[in-house]
C-alpha cells in the first residue's frame, strides 16, 4: 500500500507533466516542417536536422521553471512527504528531485525531434541506427539538463523566492546568453550534446566547457550543502 | 540532402578554361532509407542543365554525379545546386492524422486530470 501511495503521490506531483506536453508542442512549433537541409546520411541525419535556434533557450527556461517548483518552495513541494513515506534522507531527496527534473525536462525535446524526423521519413524507424541515435540524443538532452541543474538548483535555493529566481534566470538567459557564448554557454553545450554522437560530443564538451563543468559541480556541492542543512525558509 | 515530397532539385554544370570535345554524365539520386534510385545520363557541354529531380518520397537523398570528359586543357568546373520547395497540399491527409493523434493524446491527459480532480474532491 505504501508503494501505491508513493506512486500516486509521484504522479500527483507530475501534474507539471502538462507543462512538458506544452513544451513538446512549443519545440515542434519552432521547427521547420518543410526544411530543405544538407544533411549527412549517418548517425542521426534526421534527428539532428530537427532543430531550431530557439530550442536551447526554451529548454533552459523549462529547466529553470522546473527547478523553481522543486527548490523555491518550502521543502520542495511535498518532498517532505516523500521523506515521511519512505524514510529517505535529504541527499536521496535531492537525487529524487534531480530524477524528476530529468524526467520532466529531457523527454519533450527528444520526443519533438523524434516526431519530426519520423514524420519526415518514417522508414528511418526501421534502421537499426535510429534507436541508438535516439538513445544517444536522450542521453545528450539528459546531460545538458544535468549540466544546468546545479546552477538553477543553487540559485533557487539562494534567492529563496520563486519570483526573484525565475526573473533572474530568465534575464540571464535573454540578456547574457547568445549563440556566441555566455556565462552558462547554453547554446554551445546544447548544440554540442544534441547534434553530435555522444562520444565526440563528450570529448568536445570537456575541452570547451572545462571551467564551466567545474563551476557546475561546485554549484551542485553548494546546493547539496544547503539541502542537507535543511534550512527553514521565510515566506 | 533532406527533401520532402514534390521538392525539386536542379543542377547546373559549367566548364571553363578547356577545349571540350565531348563528355557524358551519369546522375544518380538514391533515397537513403528506401534505396529507391533515380538515374539519368546524357551529354555534357560547356553549360549543362541536368534534368530536374522531383522527390517522390520525403527523406534524405544522396546525390551522385559522375562526369567523363574528352578534350584538351585543364577544366575548371562550377556546379550550382538549387533546391526548391514545391506544392505541399499532399500533406493535408498526414496533417489530419497528426491532428487526430494530438487530439486523442490531449484528451487522454485531460481525462486523467478530470479523474484525479474527482478523486480529490
Amino acid at each position: 500500500m505504501k508503494l501505491l501511495k508513493l506512486v500516486k503521490w509521484y504522479l500527483g506531483f507530475f501534474h507539471v507533466w502538462a507543462f512538458s506536453l506544452a513544451l513538446f508542442f512549443a519545440y515542434i512549433f519552432t521547427y521547420d516542417r518543410f526544411a530543405i537541409l544538407g544533411v549527412d546520411p549517418s548517425w542521426d541525419s534526421l534527428l539532428s536536422g530537427a532543430e531550431s535556434l530557439q530550442e536551447p533557450v526554451l529548454m533552459a527556461a523549462h529547466a529553470a521553471l522546473v527547478a523553481a517548483i522543486l527548490f523555491s518552495f518550502e521543502e520542495g513541494e511535498g518532498y517532505s512527504y516523500l521523506r515521511h513515506l519512505t524514510g529517505a534522507g535529504r541527499l536521496q531527496v535531492l537525487a529524487a528531485k534531480w530524477l524528476a527534473y530529468l524526467l520532466l525536462v529531457a523527454p519533450p525535446l527528444v520526443a519533438a525531434k523524434a516526431l519530426l524526423s519520423v514524420s519526415w521519413d518514417y522508414r528511418m524507424l526501421a534502421r537499426p541506427g535510429f534507436v541508438q541515435a535516439l538513445a544517444e540524443l536522450l542521453a545528450g538532452a539528459a546531460l545538458q539538463a544535468s549540466y544546468l541543474f546545479p546552477f538553477y538548483a543553487l540559485w533557487a535555493l539562494a534567492t529563496k523566492r520563486a519570483t526573484y529566481f525565475v526573473m533572474g534566470a530568465f534575464l540571464e538567459l535573454y540578456l547574457l546568453e547568445s549563440f556566441w557564448g555566455g556565462p552558462l554557454f547554453v547554446y554551445g553545450s546544447h548544440f554540442m550534446l544534441l547534434r553530435l554522437p555522444l562520444g565526440p560530443a563528450l570529448a568536445r564538451l570537456v575541452r570547451d566547457l572545462g571551467l564551466r563543468l567545474a563551476a557546475s559541480l561546485a554549484h551542485l556541492a553548494a546546493a547539496a550543502y544547503l539541502e542537507l542543512r535543511g534550512e527553514v525558509k521565510w515566506k | 540532402m533532406l527533401l520532402h515530397v514534390n521538392d525539386t532539385v536542379s543542377l547546373e554544370l559549367r566548364f571553363s578554361g578547356c577545349n571540350l570535345r565531348s563528355g557524358v554524365y551519369e546522375y544518380r539520386v538514391v533515397h537513403y532509407s528506401s534505396g529507391k534510385i533515380y538515374a539519368a545520363r546524357g551529354e555534357v557541354g560547356a553549360l549543362t542543365l541536368l534534368p530536374v529531380f522531383t522527390a517522390e518520397l520525403g527523406g534524405v537523398h544522396v546525390f551522385q554525379l559522375r562526369v567523363k570528359l574528352e578534350g584538351e586543357g585543364e577544366c575548371r568546373y562550377d556546379l550550382r545546386v538549387t533546391a526548391t520547395r514545391e506544392d505541399k497540399s499532399g500533406y493535408a491527409r498526414v496533417y489530419t492524422l497528426e491532428a487526430a493523434a494530438g487530439l486523442v493524446s490531449t484528451s487522454a491527459v485531460a481525462a486523467y486530470v478530470a479523474v484525479r480532480r474527482r478523486e480529490a474532491a
